[in-house]
């Protein structure tokens, strides 16, 4: 990784996980929006804007023959489950994310990913290549949050990755093919190419991010950079060297404290905290304690608030 | 594996800290910021358990313990009472990250670095060691660090508590070399002669890594160019062996160390240390961009650069009391 493998960027945002969804989302089209990123063969979309749904008749230079990386982030949308009219059947709603399509033949899907709602409430993620002659399925998420998918494929193994957890695929269907025409591919975004729809036409879905490479590529330190640090480590190679050592510092703020008891025992006077510390004063000196060095002095604290008692409020050492 | 680890600071050299609120500058302590153990597996973004490997010295200062850190993200856990961590919230700091195997976990819970003695400008000042220990980890040679820099990745979450970060850069970094001859005050090394300046070792500490001296040092009280000799303020046993010549450590010197953790550390060129800055990701802290007598950017194995603390709190805060600060250092690991 990385650049010299990169054959498709769209970039959203620069923020990874918790970004504000704004309610302004990118068009595909557009000067302002799009950058061509040239040597790459790519489109830079700006920051801070997600997409909803778009077509990209771009016919993009992917160059895959018998291997890809594809990483996205997805807000998944769970629109429940549908009931057959036909057979009455409970079933779920299959929902389109991300399809790449023959530039010259609309009806050639190359690889479609597509999202399933489930009974529990969750989605699913299908994978399909090839008009669907080998298709796979990975295990339920949770929908209205966000998740990083990481999709590699190399002609002989599909290695599926949500939020940086290997997939255990499922229902796999057909087989895998061996090596697949990507050379020149239109990109259909929580869109499906009209008259191929599915149970939903446009997903609800947010998508950001979206890259791909022409090469298989399943480093978990490659994932965890992307994700924990944002895709920026695609396309800026002077990044793709750096390390970075996160130290977190944990303390707690003072509370407001305030007095809240008082004792003396004619040589000192105690003050009771509500930060459960005690303060031993004299004209001289003052100290703080949390730890009561004789008995007398531990019989001070109340331990159900650890406030000094003013019950009894003359004690005598 | 992340190799620039942070160490608590002391008042004397080569022993544990064990008053965290006392790490005010100094000599870099033998104790770690925080318990540190390893990650056994990945854990994804929304990941809800993993395992720790087992920290030298057992798990017995972690039992009980609810908050850890890994990377940027401070979790809550359940209290841990064996290595099988199960998570009570992720991303508790509103960071969540994605973290591999061997990605080092911190019980930041374990230590308190702050306290509640402030100046009457409300701030109080800490510092920490951030030393390139990849010689532990490959004690064939180690890695160096090249253009290292620090910023806040996540400052205070309490907007009236604010922290700020400074560099120290110490006089000397890491030495390792043999003596040419040695007595119970001095080491004579001729192949320092000329090299530095006198009295250039000052105050930093050596320690013998061979012979039967193996393992002991003394803080030097001088050095002199012209002859290599290394003076100590006190005397090592007569009992060792000084016909045979030892290999030698003289460790990083010491950064300043303030009387008290409300007192300011002197900044400016002449120390060494740059100004206090709210350091973030888009203007990392540095020492190349700081001034011209800065001449340092890159750690060497063993090597070490102070950052200090200036925590600075509004009068009339508010009650928080689950706070936390995300310092980052960045680095290449090619010149």
């Amino acid at each position: 990784m990385f650049i010299n493998d990169l054959k498709l960027l769209l970039k959203f945002d620069t923020d990874s996980l918790y970004e504000e969804i704004s309610q302004t989302y990118m068009t595909a089209q557009g000067d302002d929006q799009v950058v061509d990123t040239g040597s790459t063969n790519g489109y830079l979309m700006k920051n801070y804007q997600y997409l909803l749904g778009d077509n990209f008749f771009r016919g993009y230079s992917l160059n895959i023959s018998n291997s890809f990386t594809i990483g996205f982030w997805l807000y998944p949308y769970n629109p429940g489950l549908t009931t057959n009219l036909s057979t009455n059947d409970v079933e779920s709603v299959s929902m389109p994310v991300l399809s790449f399509n023959d530039i010259s033949s609309a009806d050639n899907s190359i690889i479609t990913i597509t999202e399933n709602t489930t009974s529990s409430g969750k989605n699913n993620l299908k994978i399909s290549f090839v008009n669907s002659s080998y298709s796979a399925i990975s295990e339920d998420y949770d929908p209205s949050i966000w998740h990083f998918l990481w999709i590699a494929y190399n002609g002989s193994s599909l290695d599926v990755y949500i939020d940086g957890n290997l997939q255990t695929l499922s229902s796999i269907s057909g087989t895998l093919p061996s090596s697949i025409e990507g050379s020149k591919l239109d990109l259909y975004i929580n869109h499906s190419v009209e008259g191929y729809a599915y149970n939903i036409t446009k997903n609800k879905a947010y998508i950001d991010d979206i890259f791909v490479f022409n090469v298989y590529n399943t480093s978990l330190t490659d994932m965890q950079r992307v994700i924990n640090y944002g895709i920026d480590y695609i396309i800026d190679d002077t990044l793709t060297d750096n390390r970075f050592g996160g130290y977190g510092i944990y303390f707690n703020d003072p509370d407001t404290i305030t007095v809240n008891s008082s004792i003396d025992d004619m040589s000192y006077i105690y003050l009771g905290r509500n930060d459960g510390k005690i303060l031993r004063g004299s004209p001289l000196f003052w100290e703080v304690r949390k730890v009561f060095s004789t008995k007398k002095e531990n019989d001070l604290v109340d331990e159900s608030n650890g406030f000094l008692k003013i019950k009894d409020s003359i004690v005598r050492f | 594996m992340e190799f620039i680890r942070p160490y608590l600071t002391s008042l004397e050299p080569d022993i544990s800290q064990t008053i965290c609120s006392q790490s005010i500058g100094g000599y870099c302590s033998n104790s770690l910021l925080y318990p540190e153990a390893s990650l056994l597996s990945t854990v994804g973004l929304y990941s809800d358990s993993f395992n720790i490997s087992t920290p030298p010295g057992g798990l017995s200062e972690w039992m009980g313990k609810e908050y850890i850190n890994i990377g940027n993200e401070v979790i809550k856990v359940s209290p841990i009472s064996h290595n099988s961590i199960s998570v009570a919230q992720r991303g508790y700091n509103g960071i969540s990250n994605m973290h591999i195997n061997g990605d080092i976990v911190r019980l930041i819970e374990s230590k308190d670095i702050f306290n509640n003695s402030f100046n009457s400008d409300y701030k109080q000042y800490r510092c920490i060691a951030f030393k390139n220990d990849s010689s532990l980890i490959d004690p064939s040679g180690g890695t160096p660090s090249y253009d290292i820099s620090f910023f806040i990745k996540q400052n205070s979450r309490n907007e009236n508590s604010v922290i700020k970060i400074a560099l120290e850069q110490p006089s000397h970094q890491y030495l390792l070399s043999s003596s040419t001859r040695w007595s119970e005050m001095q080491i004579i090394d001729s192949s320092l002669i000329g090299v530095y300046a006198d009295n250039y070792f000052k105050d930093s500490y050596l320690k013998v890594v061979s012979g039967s001296a193996s393992g002991q040092g003394r803080l030097i009280s001088s050095f002199d160019s012209l002859t290599g000799a290394i003076t100590f303020y006190s005397s090592f046993s007569s009992s060792y062996d000084f016909s045979q010549n030892v290999d030698y450590e003289i460790l990083p010197s010491p950064a300043q160390r303030i009387s008290t953790g409300t007192v300011s550390p002197v900044v400016g060129e002449s120390v060494d240390v740059t100004n206090f800055f709210n350091a973030d990701e888009s203007s990392p802290l540095r020492f190349v961009s700081e001034g011209s007598v800065y001449n340092f950017s890159d750690l060497s194995p063993n090597d070490i650069i102070y950052m200090w603390m200036e925590r600075t709190l509004v009068k009339g805060r508010e009650n928080f009391d689950v706070n936390n600060i995300i310092i980052n250092v960045q680095y290449r690991v090619s010149g």
